[in-house]
């Protein structure tokens, strides 16, 4: 019995090359070295383990924001993340489940069926872990962070090709995927420019308004800006 | 835009001397600090992935990026509006030759640690396998196909984003791309001809 190679599509090592990501840590350094270290740095390994899949968001929006493509496939991008991943990813959100047992009266809604019960919280796990409900291990974050960007990746190259109905259509399957993406961010980004490119200006303008209400960090209003500015 | 080898070697630190590691700050107005930001947080991982595939380690990468950003640093005032990544990625292909040529312990292959963090160890093998034999063809072409090649399949250029990257007519970034892909695949095809992919 042979072996059958698998035979490589061109378009399969494009790909690959695409997916690789540098260091973050290296990235900071450079950042550093060129006195912008603030915010170009928060990418970077070490950032501390709160707000864990926040951080990897702020990472692959600026790393996805110009059509590279964001692939959690490299080695040392995932070797970055894999501390932030394993930690504890904040605090154990404010509720009684460290409190002695509730007197009767109170013991209606959390089953008093130990000392300490953690309180229901959105995920199932009983670990004191607060994140999205879509992931609950590290493993799955990491694995539903990897569709993510390939979705918005995906989108992307139906933009380049020049269909911007496609890259909609794409964008609507990954908002419904991943309600809570942490790529929620460079969608819409993706989606604005879509519009633009397909004439429509006034939901560009809408959806420009909808993510810079929400609080958007300058570079992604400077990047909503050019994307209206285009013609 | 083009870049004259001038403009990109003056300011350039001498491959085998360390990337600045002070961290002192450029000495840069706060205007230019800012524009040079926004061209960071846009381009570095595309500086960076134009290194890799110009045959660069992920480590010497590492600071050829940076040095590269210090070019574009030192002649901000230079660079137009708007010709930013073009500007990045002429200076990345410029400088790629001499920093590969300075360093001394150039890896051949990439290696992967042993934990492949939340990706399955086969999906890390998998990328880790085509990366490499993607390398190996890139590596074997001749330079003005291979860079045509990589900024339009792999960074997403159109071709005319290619000649305003290489200083060279659009007729020409064509014709170049379209040879760099049948010479690209007829590599492949040899290769898995031979067993090698």
């Amino acid at each position: 019995m042979s072996d059958e190679p698998k035979l490589d599509s061109m378009e399969s090592l494009f790909s690959a090359g695409k997916a690789e990501l540098p260091a973050a840590a290296a990235k900071a350094k450079a950042a550093s070295a060129l006195g912008i270290g603030g915010a170009a740095a928060v990418g970077a390994a070490g950032a501390g383990t709160a707000g864990a899949l926040k951080l990897i968001g702020v990472v692959a929006v600026a790393a996805a924001a110009f059509g590279g493509g964001l692939w959690v496939g490299d080695h040392r991008a995932r070797a970055e993340l894999k501390p932030q991943l394993s930690a504890p990813l904040s605090a154990p959100p404010p509720t009684p489940h460290e409190e002695p047992p509730p007197p009767p009266e109170q013991a209606e809604t959390p089953p008093p069926a130990a000392p300490i019960e953690p309180q229901p919280p959105p995920t199932t796990e009983a670990a004191p872990k607060s994140k999205p409900a879509t992931r609950s291990t590290p493993g799955e974050s990491a694995d539903a962070l990897t569709q993510e960007l390939a979705a918005i990746d995906r989108a992307r190259m139906a933009l380049r090709n020049g269909d911007a109905a496609l890259t909609l259509k794409t964008l609507a399957e990954y908002e419904r995927a991943f309600p809570q993406g942490v790529m929620k961010t460079e969608a819409a980004l993706v989606r604005i420019e879509a519009m633009v490119a397909s004439g429509d200006r006034a939901s560009a303008e809408k959806e420009a308004t909808r993510l810079l209400s929400s609080g958007a960090p300058q570079l992604v209003q400077q990047r909503v800006q050019r994307l209206l500015d285009a013609k | 835009m083009t870049i004259s080898d001038e403009k990109v070697a003056v300011g350039v630190s001498s491959p085998t001397e360390p990337s600045t590691d002070t961290g002192a700050p450029f000495k840069v107005s706060s205007q230019a600090r800012e524009r040079l930001k926004v061209m960071f947080e846009a381009h570095y991982d595309l500086v960076w992935r134009l290194l890799r595939r110009n045959g660069l380690s992920p480590e010497s990468a590492d600071d050829g990026a940076q040095q590269v950003f210090m070019v574009a640093a030192r002649r901000l005032s230079d660079i137009e509006h708007g010709s930013e990544r073009a500007f990045l990625c002429a200076a990345a292909i410029k400088l790629a030759p001499r920093l590969r040529q300075g360093v001394a312990k150039e890896v051949a292959t990439d290696e992967l640690p042993e934990t492949s963090g939340g990706a399955s160890p086969e999906h890390a093998l998998e990328l880790k396998r085509r990366r490499a034999l993607l390398d190996r063809i890139l590596s074997e072409m001749d330079e003005d196909l291979r860079i045509a090649l990589v900024l339009t399949e792999i960074e997403g250029f159109t071709k005319r984003e290619v000649a305003e990257a290489l200083g060279i007519p659009e007729g020409t970034a064509a014709s170049r791309l379209r040879r760099a892909r049948e010479d690209f695949q007829e590599r492949l095809s040899r290769y898995q001809a031979k067993g090698g992919a």
